[in-house]
């Protein structure tokens, strides 16, 4: 029987490429966040567009997004269309463009829900007091339907984070590629592997302990 | 300069049907095996966090709360690189897969439960009791029946997603899709086919569950009176604002 020996010390030897591996996973996740933010918008808008022409592309593109996993994306964007000589992206702008389009998908149906949840007599309310549509949807459907955005979106970015640790299968220096590589050399991947997991699910609870804030903040005007 | 299309070919991908097929097989015992160990564990999770003690329901809060903060692919890799190397268990990957898969859902499954047990009006659990049916009855034949139906759409968009996360147990092995894709797009270097036919199968198998969900649901709605809408209507005001749209896996 083999005993496994255990050396905490190599966390603390390697310190520097585990925390620089946890930035590289805040800013994959930051930059999704906001490809998936900004790409969402267009989508949610012709998601609930009146004509077909508009609507079945978007409701194409949200399926796609939400029924592909993410991890088919990453070796999609990341091997497929270099095969192809289309594009070469590093493996950073892979993992951000694979985090942020599936991401686009769940942040249009986020909008989506947001807006739908404004009730339709305020935008009519405010057409009635003689707003024109684009000040009626900017000084009263925008501001109530952000509100109802927030938590979603801070769900979102809770699940791009979790979703972030995957990009070091195609060879970003992560924090979980890091726990490999060393304890190659070392042979204590137990202790590595659990110093990278604790990270991680520190800054996802420390998120999750953000939203039940926001809910709390948002829900005080709330009847 | 040729024609971006050009020397395309899914001869290959036909070819290895049977081995892909194979991985499709894999893919779906795994995920149903955890489905239903996450609604066991699930049903569990919900009824400490329900106890009238306090600490039990503190302690079962806890855990649900860290468990909903973890990855899937950091659990599954600290499980079979980390925690099998030191304690010298040995699991197999799919046995690994479906305890991490199985783990993280009954955490979101718990959450769902609760808010599915308390949009039941009280006086179904008191009617129950008050007829003499014993505690374990009174779940069993009244409680859990109407939760079910209260929460079987949430149950729904976890088994989708447990269905999608497979895919990242290739990362230890499990030959499924996801694995038997990355093999043959290496053998025959033809990466853009197999990804591109890996993505499009399990878009039409997740499309292919949540109809198939959707018809279940509706041989469940038989006996959906106006009553449970509404109870399903409050359950949904009941979870965390956030739990009401999705995030992806």
């Amino acid at each position: 029987m083999f005993a496994y020996d255990f050396r905490w010390s190599t966390i603390w030897d390697h310190r520097g490429d585990l925390l620089s591996g946890l930035s590289l996973t805040l800013q994959v996740a930051g930059l999704a966040f906001v490809v998936a933010c900004v790409l969402g918008l267009p989508v949610a808008v012709a998601r609930m567009s009146a004509s077909p022409l508009l609507n079945r592309p978007a409701g194409w593109w949200i399926a796609l997004m939400r029924g592909v996993p993410l991890i088919v994306f990453l070796y999609w964007l990341y091997y497929a269309a270099a095969s192809r000589g289309w594009f070469a992206l590093s493996e950073f702008r892979a993992g951000v463009l694979a985090l942020g389009l599936t991401g686009s998908g769940y942040m249009a149906e986020n909008y989506r829900g947001a807006l739908q949840s404004v009730d339709p007599g305020q935008r009519e309310a405010a057409q009635a007091v003689g707003l024109g549509p684009g000040t009626a949807f900017s000084s009263v459907v925008a501001p109530q339907a952000v509100r109802m955005v927030i938590p979603p979106a801070i769900n979102l970015l809770i699940g791009l984070l979790k979703g972030a640790t995957i990009v070091s299968v195609i060879g970003l220096a992560d924090m979980f590629y890091v726990a490999r590589t060393v304890s190659f050399e070392t042979f204590s991947p137990f202790e590595l592997y659990t110093a990278a997991a604790i990270l991680i699910i520190g800054v996802t609870l420390a998120m999750a302990m953000c939203t039940w804030f926001v809910e709390r903040f948002l829900a005080r005007s709330e009847r | 300069m040729t024609h971006v299309l050009a020397d395309i070919s899914f001869g290959p991908v036909w070819d290895q049907r049977s081995l892909l097929l194979g991985g499709i097989w894999l893919m779906l015992r795994v995920a149903v095996v955890s489905m239903i160990l996450a609604v066991a564990v699930g049903l569990l999770l919900a009824r400490l966090r329900l106890s009238r003690l306090r600490w039990v329901s503190v302690l079962a809060f806890v855990l649900i709360q860290v468990l909903r903060g973890v990855a899937l692919y950091v659990l599954v890799l600290w499980l079979f690189n980390g925690l099998a190397v030191a304690s010298g268990i040995t699991l197999s990957a799919v046995q690994t897969g479906i305890i991490a898969l199985s783990l993280l859902n009954s955490a979101y499954l718990a959450e769902v439960f609760r808010a599915g047990f308390e949009a039941i009006p009280a006086g179904q659990g008191e009617a129950a009791q008050a007829i003499g049916l014993s505690d374990r009855q009174a779940a069993r034949f009244v409680l859990v029946p109407q939760m079910v139906r209260i929460t079987f759409p949430s149950m729904g968009n976890v088994f989708v997603d447990i269905v999608k996360d497979t895919a990242i147990l290739s990362v230890i092995g499990v030959s499924e899709l996801m694995r038997e894709t990355q093999r043959w797009a290496q053998f025959y270097f033809r990466s853009f086919e197999f990804y591109t036919a890996a993505g499009l199968i399990y878009l039409a198998i997740v499309v292919a569950v949540s109809a198939g969900w959707r018809a279940l649901e509706r041989r469940l709605r038989v006996h959906l009176d106006v009553d449970t809408i509404d109870r399903r209507r409050r359950w949904r005001s009941m979870l965390p604002a956030a739990d009401r749209t999705g995030a992806p896996a």
